[in-house]
C-alpha cells in the first residue's frame, strides 16, 4: 500500500481515541507508523497528526469491528487494548487492518505476525485478571472494604463483574494504583472512576486481628519438608506479593483481642467441649 | 486459648490433607447473600511448599478417639489439642471470605466423642454458614466414617464436594496401621454419597429447584509411602474407585513422617515426592488420555520408572505402534504420543480438517516437538534430519535435571573427551615440545 502516506498519530490514550485513529487512517488514506498516547509522544522526523477523539467516529469504527471481524474479533481488540504494552495500539491497528481484509477468520490465524502478538496480549490480560480474582486482598475500613492492586494490565473492567457478583451486599473500593483508576461499588451499582491515591486511616483492631489470623494460617498450612520456593513463584509471581496480606508486616497476635464491650462478638470463649 | 492459637493448631493438623480444589461448582452470587463459585476454581495464594491455598482448610477439632499410627492427631500423640465452636468457625470463614483470602471452607475433623457427635458439630457449622450468613461460596466437607446416614445426607445437601479418605490403599496396612478403622467403614459412606449424587441428579431433571447433593462430586486421598503397596496396586485401586464410585479426583499424598513408630518409615525419611508425581501423571492418563491401569504397569513391573514419565514409558515399550501419521491417526492415538497433550491433540484434530499439516505447522500451533518428533510422521515423513536410535529416543524422553540427580554417572559416557579431562602433566608437555612422542 505504497500510495498511503506514512504518518505518526498522537491520540489521547483512550480506546475511543484509538478507534478514531483507525477512522482517520482510512478516510485520509494514511499509513500510521506508530500510534502514541500523550505520555509517549515526542518530536519526530515523520509527519505527526494529532487525532482528536470524536465519539461518533469511534462508534462507527466499533460497529464495523463486530461486522467485519466477528464478535470474537471485536472482543480481541477491546480486551487487547487493556494490555499494558507500550506498542499495543500499533499491534492492534495491524490486526484490525488484516481483519478488515480477510474477515472473522483472522482470530484463528495463530502464528501470523499480525495476529500472534494480539493473541498473546489477550492471553496476558485474561490470565492476570484471573490471578487477581484470587490474589486481591480487601481490608475493612468502617463499613467499607478497600483493596489496592498494582497490575501490569488495566484489568479492572474485567474483574469488576466477578467482585460485584460475589459481594452483592458489601460496599467496596478496588484501587488500581498503576493505572490510577478505582472501582466503587455499593449495593447494586458500580462505577469506574479515575483516582490517583487513597489516604487510608489506620486499621481497626478487628481488621488487624483478621490480618494476623491469616498470616498465622498461611504459616501453619505449609509443610516444611516439602518446601519448594520455585514452585510457589511460578504460580504466584513476586510482583503480586507487595499488595498481599500474607507478605505484609506481621501483626502482633498476642496483643490483639476483640474489644470486650462488643456483645455480638462472634468469638465465644468456649474451649474444649 | 485464643482464636489465633486455635486456628494455627487446627490448620497445622489439617495440612496433610491434599485436596484444596474449589472447582466443579458453578453458582453465581445473588442479592441478599455473599459468595459465588467458579467452575474452574480460584487459587487465592500459594504456600511456601508451592501448594495452592484455595480454601480455609481446618479441622473442627484435632481431638481424636482413634489411634491411627500414621496420623499426627492420633490419640497417643502428645500434641496441643483445640476445637472450634460452629459459631467461631462460621465467623472466621466469613471474615476471611469477605477479605478475599479464601474461596470457601474445607472442613475435616478428628473424632470427638463419637462419629455422630463430630458430624453434628460440622453440620451445625455448615447450617450456620448457609442459612444464617447466606454463604454461597465453596464448601468441601469430609464425611465421617461411621456417622449416621441421615447426617451424611444433610451434610451433602449443604456442601459442594464431599470426600472420604481411604488413606491406606490395602486392607492389610489398614489393620496394621489404623486398627480402629475397617475397609467397609470407609467404603460405606463413599457408596452412599455416590447414590445420593445420582438421586439428586435425577430429581433435578424433574424438579428444577430440587436440592443438589454435592454438585462438585466426591474425592478421596491415599497416602503414598507409609505402607508397602506397589504403584500397580495403588493405580488399580484408583481406577476401581473412578469406575465404581465415580469419584471426581483421587489425591495422593507423599507420606511425611510425623510420628515415630516401628511399623512406619523413620522420622528422617524424606517424603517420596517423585513417586507421588508419577502417580499423578498416571492418574491424568486414566482420566483424560484413555489409558487403563493394566497398560501402564503390570505384575512384572509393579512400580514406575523414576526417570521416565508413565506415558513415555508406555510408548517406549510399544514402539511397534509408532510412528503415527499426524494427518490420519485417530484422536485416541494422538493422545498416546509422548509430548502431545489434550490441548495439542484437539488443535491438530481441528486444524487437519482444513489442510494437511507438516512439522512447521505443528510448531506454529504450539505443539512441542522435543519428544513427540520421535513418534510421529507428517505426510509420511519423519522430521527432517532426525535419526532415530533407541538410545537417542530414550535420552530425549528423560529430563536432564532428573538424570543428574538420580544417576550422576549416567551422563559421563556421552563425553567425547572424558579420557582427556585430566590436565596434561608437566612431563607430557615437555615430551610434546621436544618431539619425543
Amino acid at each position: 500500500m505504497s500510495h498511503r502516506r506514512a504518518v505518526i498519530y498522537h491520540y489521547d490514550g483512550s480506546f475511543e481515541g484509538f478507534l478514531c485513529c483507525i477512522y482517520e487512517s482510512y478516510t485520509r488514506r494514511e499509513l500510521p507508523l506508530d500510534l502514541l498516547p500523550p505520555e509517549l509522544a515526542q518530536p519526530s522526523l515523520y509527519p505527526v497528526r494529532q487525532v482528536d477523539t470524536d465519539t461518533a467516529h469511534a462508534a462507527r469504527v466499533f460497529d464495523s469491528l463486530a461486522k467485519k471481524l466477528g464478535p470474537q474479533g471485536e472482543d480481541f481488540v477491546a480486551t487487547g487494548f487493556l494490555c499494558g504494552r507500550e506498542d499495543k495500539a500499533l499491534l492492534l491497528y495491524r490486526f484490525v487492518e488484516l481483519g478488515y481484509e480477510i474477515g472473522p477468520r483472522v482470530t484463528s490465524m495463530r502464528g501470523h505476525p499480525a495476529v500472534e502478538p494480539v493473541w498473546q496480549m489477550n492471553r496476558a490480560v485474561r490470565s492476570e485478571a484471573h490471578l487477581m480474582t484470587g490474589f486481591l486482598r480487601f481490608s475493612q475500613y468502617g463499613q467499607a472494604l478497600v483493596a489496592i492492586m498494582e497490575p501490569k494490565h488495566f484489568i479492572l473492567p474485567l474483574i469488576a463483574p466477578h467482585f460485584c457478583g460475589r459481594f452483592p451486599e458489601e460496599q467496596f473500593l478496588i484501587l488500581d494504583r498503576s493505572h490510577c483508576a478505582a472501582l466503587i461499588y455499593r449495593p447494586y451499582e458500580s462505577r469506574l472512576i479515575p483516582m490517583d491515591n487513597l489516604e487510608l486511616p489506620g486499621a481497626s483492631q478487628q481488621e488487624r486481628l483478621f490480618r494476623s489470623l491469616w498470616q498465622g494460617y498461611y504459616q501453619a498450612i505449609s509443610i516444611q519438608s516439602r518446601e519448594n520456593p520455585r514452585c510457589r513463584m511460578t504460580h504466584m509471581p513476586k510482583r503480586f506479593w507487595p499488595c498481599m496480606t500474607e507478605f505484609q508486616e506481621k501483626e502482633d497476635a498476642g496483643k490483639l483481642q476483640l474489644p470486650e464491650e462488643d456483645s455480638t462478638s462472634p468469638f465465644s470463649k468456649e474451649v474444649l467441649p | 486459648m485464643d482464636l489465633y492459637d486455635k486456628l494455627t493448631i487446627l490448620a497445622d493438623a489439617a495440612k496433610y490433607d491434599v485436596a484444596c480444589t474449589s472447582s466443579g461448582s458453578d453458582r453465581a452470587g445473588t442479592a441478599g447473600s455473599i459468595g459465588s463459585t467458579a467452575p474452574a476454581g480460584i487459587c487465592h495464594s500459594f504456600s511456601a511448599d508451592g501448594r495452592c491455598i484455595s480454601l480455609l482448610k481446618v479441622l473442627m477439632t484435632n481431638v481424636c478417639v482413634y489411634d491411627c499410627k500414621y496420623c499426627v492427631n492420633r490419640r497417643s500423640n502428645d500434641t496441643r489439642r483445640a476445637a472450634f465452636t460452629p459459631r467461631e468457625l462460621a465467623e472466621l470463614t466469613i471474615g476471611f471470605y469477605r477479605r478475599n483470602y479464601i474461596e470457601g471452607l474445607f472442613l475435616s475433623s478428628g473424632i470427638m466423642k463419637n462419629p455422630d457427635y463430630t458430624c453434628e458439630q460440622m453440620l451445625r457449622t455448615l447450617e450456620l454458614l448457609r442459612n444464617e450468613y447466606r454463604f454461597r461460596g465453596y464448601i468441601h466437607v469430609k464425611a465421617i466414617p461411621g456417622a449416621d446416614d441421615r447426617l451424611i445426607e444433610r451434610l451433602g445437601l449443604l456442601a459442594d464436594r464431599m470426600s472420604v479418605n481411604i488413606e491406606l490403599p490395602s486392607r492389610q496396612s489398614l489393620t496394621a496401621l489404623a486398627p480402629d478403622k475397617s475397609k467397609t467403614d470407609i467404603l460405606r459412606p463413599m457408596g452412599q454419597i455416590c447414590q445420593e449424587i445420582h438421586r439428586s441428579r435425577e430429581e433435578l431433571v424433574r424438579y428444577r429447584h430440587a436440592p443438589t447433593f454435592a454438585p462438585a462430586g466426591q474425592s478421596t486421598q491415599m497416602i503414598v509411602g507409609a505402607s508397602g503397596e506397589s504403584d500397580f496396586q495403588i493405580l488399580n485401586l484408583t481406577q476401581g474407585l473412578y469406575r465404581k464410585y465415580e469419584l471426581k479426583r483421587v489425591f495422593f499424598s507423599a507420606y511425611t513422617p510425623v510420628v515415630s513408630d516401628k511399623l512406619l518409615p523413620a522420622l528422617n525419611t524424606k517424603p517420596p515426592l517423585l513417586r507421588e508425581h508419577r502417580l499423578y501423571q498416571a492418574d491424568w492418563l486414566l482420566r483424560f488420555y484413555g489409558f487403563e491401569a493394566g497398560e501402564l504397569l503390570d505384575e512384572a513391573h509393579p512400580n514406575f520408572d523414576p526417570l521416565l514419565d508413565p506415558k513415555a514409558n508406555w510408548a517406549l515399550h510399544h514402539q511397534d505402534q509408532f510412528p503415527v501419521e499426524i494427518n490420519k491417526a485417530p484422536y485416541e492415538m494422538l493422545l498416546r504420543v509422548p509430548g502431545i497433550g489434550v490441548r495439542s491433540a484437539r488443535a491438530i484434530r481441528s486444524a487437519r480438517r482444513v489442510s494437511t499439516l507438516d512439522f512447521g505447522d505443528l510448531r506454529r500451533m504450539g505443539v512441542v516437538l522435543k519428544r513427540a518428533q520421535y513418534f510421529i510422521t507428517c505426510r509420511g515423513r519423519l522430521a527432517e534430519g532426525l535419526r532415530i536410535t533407541p538410545e537417542g529416543t530414550f535420552r530425549a524422553m528423560v529430563s536432564g535435571r532428573l538424570i543428574r540427580e538420580l544417576e550422576p554417572d549416567y551422563g559421563q559416557q556421552l563425553s567425547l573427551f572424558s579420557s582427556m579431562d585430566a590436565a596434561p602433566t608437566r612431563e607430557e608437555v615437555l615430551q610434546c615440545l621436544t618431539g619425543e612422542l
